[in-house]
């Protein structure tokens, strides 16, 4: 039965006509056509799935810790109690600006590694890119920006255009003309601009209160260098209030500094952050000129300066705090005799007291009227040197409560200030900031794994010849 | 030695008209056939380094699951006819062979697939399952049922199950 069956079904087959002559070549050709078509169409299939797996596994990564994320954190601005070493990947603050800021630093960025400023924000666990516009000099050390008090404002050197060939003392940056004040909620920055045939070469930058900055500069000669150069001062400086930007003529003069007669400015040293500065003047008529530096404090609110006089042996600028009923907190300049100069504070009076128990290499401010704010080493006797924070100390027993404490581990970042609102407000516990992959690694994969495809492929198709 | 292309063209030049015909009972149509023969020659390629040495059943595994495959995609675009296209039937038993024919046309694909498997190119239940890709149990049941189809035809009289 089976026979028949298969005999009936050979027979309905003989029914079907000799098939037309087919090129065996041909069908080979095809097929090796289909097969590479196929294998192409495999791997890109497999690159994308795997470039999809990695990208999706990057931002499956855990960026930032929920229970502490910005949402989750109070809106009160506060200094947060641990800084992290950013990523180089971070955001532009004019991206999604993050500010008021706690703090401003640097740290390398990119691909380059370049050093940036970073602003580490107040409110969240955020840290920020700053893109300041026009500004130059950015991580040369001696020309970097500040940060206002609230931390709500930076203030930078900017660059632009002289009326004449420009004098170059920063290599490869455009020439200072000004400064700028980048408003770090909005991003948005204003300008105040000198007029100079040839640049200026900076001086002071100091925020003297929430929305007062004052700078100081000298006009440039043509033939200035980076190394050697003579800079005729411009005389007080001045400050510039936010809001539109403005354009100074050369004499200066619109808002001039007021001085007791016959002084010019010097240094802008301290300033209490509520309207007064010290300022080291000298004398204008070379006739006095025996009579050497004044200390002037300057009241920029209420008009007017008075003699400040500083008992003998501590160290103004750049390393001391002015408290406004005029007491100061500075380190002991004791010509280098020590490795770590005592901290001290004067007061008004002139009474000076050593603060006992303290590593301090920084003052940043007061934190109240009782309590300076130092950057200290601890634990210095530690073979890894110890590490640093930004405390608050009594300076009558020394006792100190750490506010922050600085990047450890890998990476790096210089903190160039605080907003110094914050000091007499307690830090709060916030998240290491977000880790943006970095696309190198991401390159790098898509790399490998391109490589093992292709790899793979030629081996399959080598086997399938044979 | 030949190489891998050789062997293609010799099997190609040998079998070609074997897997028509075989084609042609799953298709019930000669062209569809020699373009299911080309289709199965031209996926058999890649693999013919490995398969060189016996080719047949895996072209014919190809020419069979080819076929109900085939029939899936074109089924939702092609209206089904009642009644076949003319062939021409030189042999005098043209009604016999005209009614099987038709008898199979009314199996559904892969039944006949199991049927020309089993029958024509006398395989066991086992290879046709593996050629189909589907179990002993399925080529049983689809064989009985395509069976069934054709005694009740009256197409294979006293044909049963193959033993």
């Amino acid at each position: 039965m089976t026979e028949q069956l298969h005999q009936r079904l050979a027979d309905l087959a003989g029914d079907v006509a000799s098939p037309g002559p087919a090129d065996p070549a041909v069908l080979w050709r095809a097929g090796r056509q289909r097969q590479r078509r196929r294998t192409a169409a495999a791997g890109l299939a497999a690159c994308a799935v795997l470039l999809a797996g990695v990208s999706g596994a990057g931002l499956l990564l855990p960026s930032t810790d929920l229970a502490t994320a910005p949402s989750a954190t109070t809106a009160k601005p506060a200094l947060p109690d641990r800084l992290y070493a950013p990523s180089r990947w971070l955001e532009s603050n004019d991206d999604d600006p993050v500010g008021p800021f706690a703090a401003l630093g640097s740290a390398g960025r990119g691909w380059s590694g370049d050093y940036a400023y970073v602003g580490i924000s107040a409110v969240s666990s955020d840290y920020r890119f700053l893109d300041l516009p026009a500004a130059v000099g950015a991580g040369a050390g001696e020309h970097d920006p500040v940060l206002s008090p609230s931390g709500r404002f930076v203030a930078y050197w900017l660059g632009g255009r002289t009326e004449e060939r420009p004098a170059e003392i920063i290599e490869g940056e455009d020439p200072i003309v000004g400064i700028g004040v980048y408003d770090t909620v909005t991003g948005e920055a204003v300008r105040s601009i000198v007029r100079t045939e040839h640049g200026l070469a900076p001086g002071q930058l100091v925020w003297v209160s929430q929305d007062r900055v004052y700078f100081q500069a000298s006009e440039l000669a043509a033939d200035a260098t980076p190394t050697s150069y003579e800079a005729r001062a411009l005389g007080a400086g001045w400050t510039v209030r936010l809001g539109d930007s403005i354009e100074h003529p050369r004499e200066l003069g619109e808002e001039p500094v007021v001085l007791p007669p016959g002084r010019g400015s010097g240094h802008a040293l301290v300033s209490d952050r509520r309207g007064r500065l010290l300022l080291d003047t000298w004398a204008v008529d070379e006739r006095e000129a025996e009579e050497g530096s004044q200390l002037v404090l300057v009241d920029f609110d209420r008009g007017g300066s008075r003699r400040f006089e500083v008992t003998a042996g501590v160290q103004l600028s750049g390393v001391s705090a002015l408290r406004p009923d005029g007491a100061l907190a500075g380190l002991e300049d004791d010509d280098g005799v020590h490795t770590i100069p005592a901290p001290v504070v004067v007061s008004k009076r002139g009474e000076r007291t050593v603060v006992p128990g303290v590593d301090a290499y920084g003052v940043e401010g007061w934190a109240g009227p009782r309590l300076v704010v130092y950057r200290v080493v601890e634990d210095l006797e530690q073979d890894a040197g110890g590490s640093t924070t930004l405390s608050a100390v009594d300076p009558k027993t020394g006792a100190a409560e750490v506010l922050v404490r600085m990047p450890a581990g890998p990476g790096h970042m210089n903190v160039h200030g605080y907003a110094s609102d914050l000091f007499a407000v307690p830090a709060v516990r916030r998240a290491a900031p977000e880790a943006p992959v970095d696309p190198r690694l991401l390159l790098t994969g898509a790399g490998v794994l391109l490589v093992a495809a292709v790899v793979v492929l030629r081996l399959w198709r080598r086997r399938a010849q044979h | 030695m030949r190489s891998t292309e050789e062997k293609f063209t010799a099997y190609v030049g040998a079998r070609r008209p074997a897997l028509v015909r075989t084609a042609y009972l799953l298709t019930g149509d000669a062209e569809d056939a020699e373009d299911l023969v080309q289709t199965a020659l031209i996926k058999a390629v890649p693999k013919w380094g490995r398969i060189a040495d016996d080719p047949e059943p895996y072209v014919r595994a190809i020419l069979a699951r080819e076929s109900v495959n085939r029939w899936r995609r074109r089924r939702w675009r092609e209206i089904a006819s009642a009644e076949l296209p003319e062939q021409h039937q030189p042999d005098v038993d043209v009604a016999g062979r005209e009614s099987l024919r038709s008898a199979l046309a009314t199996l559904a694909p892969r039944q006949r697939a199991v049927i020309v498997l089993r029958y024509y190119e006398d395989m066991t239940e086992r290879q046709t399952a593996e050629a189909l890709g589907i179990s002993v149990g399925t080529v049983k049941s689809q064989c009985r049922d395509a069976l069934a189809r054709l005694r009740v035809s009256d197409l294979v009289p006293g044909v049963g199950a193959p033993h």
